[in-house]
């Protein structure tokens, strides 16, 4: 029996510890601890790499909240990366239920420049903490053979209403081309297997093949860096058929 | 631990009501929570481990999908009726695959990173997905934990009307499940949430 005791006792006391961290690690997030998340827009201190991988990993390693690196951080130019693997041909936007701010009727319209397509909906927390990376891109080389196409592929019916998404477009600050995929068929067919996630962002080259696939948040700089390569390194165009 | 981190802030998130819904319901139906806690867990990680890795490939729609909804119902009724270790332990696995099976996931630095290695190596991903889905599920852990270090408190959540208002969420997930209207039911709360 005392060895009973003894483990009912150890037993609540074990619950108790695992009660009270919960309950602090609940805490912690609703009052914002946790920053690797964070809405602000992160900020590249330093990328050494000779790899996109280690590219990668570094911009992981060394990336902090913008918020928390107001102090001037010592930079580095990156070296340059390697080619970025190819996947293949794009697949085409079909079926598309509309186009907002840009002439296009089709992602064809955009064959020829360095593409970068992100699948996403205006209410997904982590599709919103890409959106002030995609305005560094779009900053750093608009003006070059470069676009960003987004495929609004909404989660929830509210994220469906036209008037939400303009008005989501407007307040997120998103200026670049969007194609509306409400029944989210692009969504699906652009990501393969049954399980599709938001955001996916592809980067397409000239040529219209895949040249950057990431599920996710991060790699920003890895991202940063293929759109570089592909623009001052446009691949040889295909011969007609 | 960034994992796992990342794991709690997505409680924050619409995509994971799909998740947490059932969960909830499975917390105010079941009796033994620190038995079913870890069942519905390990059952979620699991589910969600297989599809990062490319090996279930079901789509969350179709026959049996809806077939599952519907023995869903009957499970959580038969939980409900019973005072059963089997039937509350049924109804929590299958719960737990549904809603696993049926999430689309909003992906954060973490999550991506375990996604995109699933793919070329997914042996090494199932601990990182286990400590996601713990972050996720923490509200659930600390319920579980309620009943040993407080058991008392803990009765008066097994209060009859406590157990039937489980037994109705179970019921409108698995009914929603059946007729492929789930995601509307957690876009419903997430409008409402959010304007």
């Amino acid at each position: 029996m005392p060895g009973l005791f003894y483990r009912h006792r150890m037993g609540r006391i074990i619950a108790t510890i695992i009660l009270i961290g919960g309950i602090a690690a609940i805490g912690w997030v609703a009052f914002g601890g946790s920053s690797e998340t964070a809405e602000a827009p992160a900020q590249s201190v330093t990328t050494d790499s000779a790899s996109p991988n280690d590219a990668a990993d570094a911009e992981t390693t060394t990336t902090q909240p913008a918020s928390e690196a107001a102090e001037p951080q010592p930079t580095a130019t990156p070296e340059p990366i390697e080619e970025p693997e190819n996947y293949g041909p794009r697949m085409d936007l079909v079926d598309i239920d509309g186009w907002l701010q840009t002439d296009a009727t089709s992602i064809d319209d955009f064959n020829g420049q360095v593409l970068l397509v992100e699948m996403w909906t205006f209410g997904c927390f982590n599709c919103k903490a890409r959106i002030p990376h995609n305005q560094s891109y779009y900053e750093e080389f608009g003006d070059e053979n470069f676009e960003i196409l987004g495929v609004h592929a909404p989660e929830f019916s509210f994220e469906a209403d036209l008037a939400n998404i303009e008005e989501a477009l407007d307040r997120l600050d998103v200026t670049w081309p969007q194609a509306l995929d409400m029944e989210k068929k692009n969504f699906r067919a652009w990501q393969p297997g049954s399980t599709n996630y938001w955001p996916r962002t592809y980067v397409i080259d000239q040529n219209g093949d895949i040249r950057y696939d990431h599920i996710g948040e991060g790699r920003y700089e890895e991202l940063r860096e293929t759109i570089r390569f592909l623009i001052e390194n446009p691949p040889e165009p295909r011969p007609a058929t | 631990m960034g994992t796992f981190a990342e794991g709690i802030e997505s409680i924050r998130f619409a995509c994971s009501l799909v998740l947490l819904i059932p969960a909830l319901g499975i917390i105010l139906l079941g009796r033994r929570r620190n038995l079913l806690v870890p069942v519905w867990i390990i059952t979620g990680s699991l589910v969600a481990w297989l599809r990062f890795a490319g090996w279930w490939d079901l789509e969350a729609s179709g026959l049996w999908h809806s077939l599952s909804g519907v023995l869903l119902v009957l499970l959580a009724w038969l939980a409900w009726k019973r005072n059963d270790a089997i039937a509350d332990s049924a109804v929590t696995v299958l719960g737990a695959v549904i809603a696993s099976w049926t999430w689309v996931p909003c992906v954060g630095r973490h999550l991506g990173d375990i996604l995109n290695a699933a793919r070329s190596g997914p042996w090494g991903q199932l601990l990182p997905t286990v400590a996601f889905m713990v972050g996720l599920f923490v509200p659930l852990v600390v319920l579980a934990a309620l009943d040993v270090a407080a058991p008392k408190l803990a009765e008066r959540a097994e209060h009859p009307q406590v157990r039937t208002v489980g037994l109705a969420i179970m019921v409108l997930v698995g009914g929603l499940v059946a007729v492929t209207l789930f995601d509307d039911l957690a876009g419903e709360l997430a409008r409402r949430s959010s304007f």
